[in-house]
Parts: C-alpha cells; structure tokens; sequence
C-alpha cells in the first residue's frame, strides 16, 4: 500500500513538475528583481547586475516627484543611460545587444534618499 | 481503527507532497530567491493592454498629425508592454521624415511614449501634465549628445529648458510631445517650464549631473565588447 502511495506521489510530482516547466517556458521573458534599499542623493544603487538583458528599468514607487536612472553598461562602453521622474526604462537600446555581457544598474537622481527598484528583462 | 489510520496514511503522504509542492509552485512563481536572495519572478507581470476608451482626453493634439506614416507601430519596449500599452490604440504625435513619436493609452490610465527611433520612450500616470526625460546613452543617440524629451497636455505650445549657466531654450509641442537636443559642450539642462491656458509650472528636465561622463556605444570600438557566457547565470553584485 504505501509502494503504491509512493508512486502515485512521484508521478503527482512529475506531474506537477513539467507543468511548472512548461508554464516557465511558455512565458516570453523572465523579471529580475534588483535593488529595491535606499538609496543616497545622486547616486546609483550600490546593487547591481550582470548578465545580458533586453530590458532595464528604474522606478520609484512612493509619492512625489523623484528623479530615477537606468544605466547598463557593456563594459568598457555604455549601451543605455536614461533618467525620467518616477519610472524610467531602457527602451530599445538594448535591441541587438542581447548576448554581450552586461552590467545593469538604477540610481536616485534626486536629492533625497529613496527607495529605488530596479528590473531587468530577459528572454 | 488502525487499519483504518494505515489505510489513511498513504493518503496523507500524497496530499502533504502535493501541497508542498503547490506551495512551492506558488512561491516560486510569484518570487524565487537565488543564492544572492535576489527576487526573481519567472513571469513578468503586465498589465492587460488598456482598452480605446482609456486614451487621456488632455493629450488631443496628437490626433490632429496629418503628416504621419502609414504604418502604425506594431511593437512596444519592455517598460510599456509592463505598463499594459495599447500599440493598437497608438497615435502619432509626431513625425519628422524619418522617425514617429507615438502616445498610447496603458493600463491604469497611463500614457506611454514610444517611437520608431526608439529615443522617445516612457509611460506616465494620468496626473502628468508635462514630463521630461533625458536620454544620455542610446545607440541611435548622436555622439555627445543629449536629449531631453516629454508630452505637454493641449493647450501647451512650447517649453522653456533653463539651462546651468542660467540661460534658456525654447523647444516647441508638436502633437502633445517636445524634444530637445544638445550638444555636450552647451551647458546642463536643469529645468523645464511651461506655460499653458491651464496650468503653469517647471520640473526637473532630469539630466544627472555627470551626464557627460562615460562613453557611450554611438561612438564606442564595438570590437571591444564581449560576449556573454551563456552558462554563466544572472548575478546580483553588490557589498
């Protein structure tokens, strides 16, 4: 009874298991989470990335006007630097690139310490 | 009433293994921590394209372009495709020969930018009623240039870029949307204003004070660049 049990449980977490494979792989790109601590005055989050990515973005998502950056670097050249209120992306310039080594940042363009979140996309 | 418990724990294994296993489904979809307890979803999670109805009604100027291209935009960039942009629903706000500026409606009530030149990009709540983003790096960048870029809400017909050396610019809103570029020589853009039948008021054009700084890949040796590993996972660097 409990051999039978066992098996039936592996084959439920077979299962279960390429059903999560498959949802994974069914989705476009994957998110990376990054920064997300305070940040000092004018400057970029001590945490960063590396790897290569179609996407970088900045945000801030208290209240009130505050200035973000992006910025990724395939070192020793810059591919992106961008810098809008509250949320800020990488837009196209990345398009090309996917596949060099890469370095991924965010910073706070303001004069307050904040909260910056940084996200990278990738396939 | 032992048997009774023999015959329920088998039971009992597969239903405790198959709710860890939820458990752990759930968790990893929504946030999985790698050895540097970096978030990492699997998913991105967008937002639904917005429907027609959503497009702000304070940003018309955009219909009245005549001298668009035929061809509508068929892709949105990372950041809009998040925010639930309408490519379908887009409007061409501008169009200077070569490249268009659209505004699309997004979820929420969002507006976003995009463009064919891929340096006009961004999305913005329903509040804003001018915005400024500066682009310091982008390959279609001309060399030691910057651009700052925003939508100004009808009604507003130009904005005034004041500048570190207390000077100032004038930029035109062609169809809800201005751009303003300069070379690196000229001085830092500090803010920008406006002056509308409306509303007035200045913010930060968003330039980070060492914008000059770096190289950047428009004018950059690509031989330089490596590949990426690709064994070799996304990494969280930091102290």
């Amino acid at each position: 009874m409990l051999r039978h049990a066992a098996r039936l449980a592996l084959a439920l977490l077979v299962a279960l298991g390429v059903g999560l494979a498959a949802s994974s792989s069914a989705s476009a790109l994957t998110q990376i989470n990054y920064c997300g601590i305070l940040v000092n005055p004018n400057s970029a989050c001590p945490l960063y990335l590396t790897g290569s990515f179609t996407t970088n973005t900045a945000s801030y998502t208290g209240s009130g006007n505050v200035g973000v950056c992006e910025r990724v670097d395939s070192p020793p050249v810059n591919l992106s630097r961008r810098c809008d209120n509250r949320i800020v992306g990488s837009s196209t310039d990345l398009n090309g690139w996917y596949g060099y080594f890469m370095e991924a940042r965010v910073g706070n363009d303001s004069n307050y310490r904040h909260t910056i979140h940084g996200q990278a996309l990738r396939p | 009433m032992r048997e009774g418990m023999n015959r329920m724990k088998p039971r009992r294994i597969v239903l405790s293994l198959a709710a860890l296993l939820v458990l752990a489904i759930g968790g990893g979809t929504a946030v999985a921590l790698n050895s540097s307890n970096t978030k990492i979803a699997t998913e991105v999670e967008a937002k639904p394209p917005a429907p027609a109805d959503d497009f702000s009604t304070r940003f018309k100027q955009a219909l009245s372009a005549t001298d668009a291209p035929a061809s509508p935009i068929k892709t949105v960039d990372g950041l809009a495709t998040i925010r639930g942009a309408n490519p379908d629903q887009a409007r061409v706000a501008r169009y200077d020969g070569a490249s268009a500026v659209y505004l699309m409606p997004a979820a929420d009530g969002w507006l976003c930018v995009s463009s064919t030149s891929g340096l006009e990009a961004g999305c913005y709540d329903a509040g804003a009623t001018v915005t400024a983003a500066s682009v310091v790096c982008a390959p279609n960048l001309p060399p030691n240039t910057v651009e700052v870029f925003g939508i100004a809400e009808d009604g507003i017909d130009h904005v005034t870029i004041t500048r570190d050396d207390a000077s100032t610019a004038t930029a035109p809103v062609k169809g809800n949307v201005y751009i303003y570029r300069a070379s690196h020589d000229a001085p830092r853009p500090l803010t920008v204003a406006w002056k509308g039948d409306s509303s007035s008021g200045e913010i930060s054009a968003n330039v980070p004070e060492d914008f000059r700084e770096g190289t950047c890949v428009n004018s950059a040796d690509m031989s330089q660049l490596r590949r990426a590993d690709p064994d070799e996972p996304t990494r969280l660097v930091g102290p």
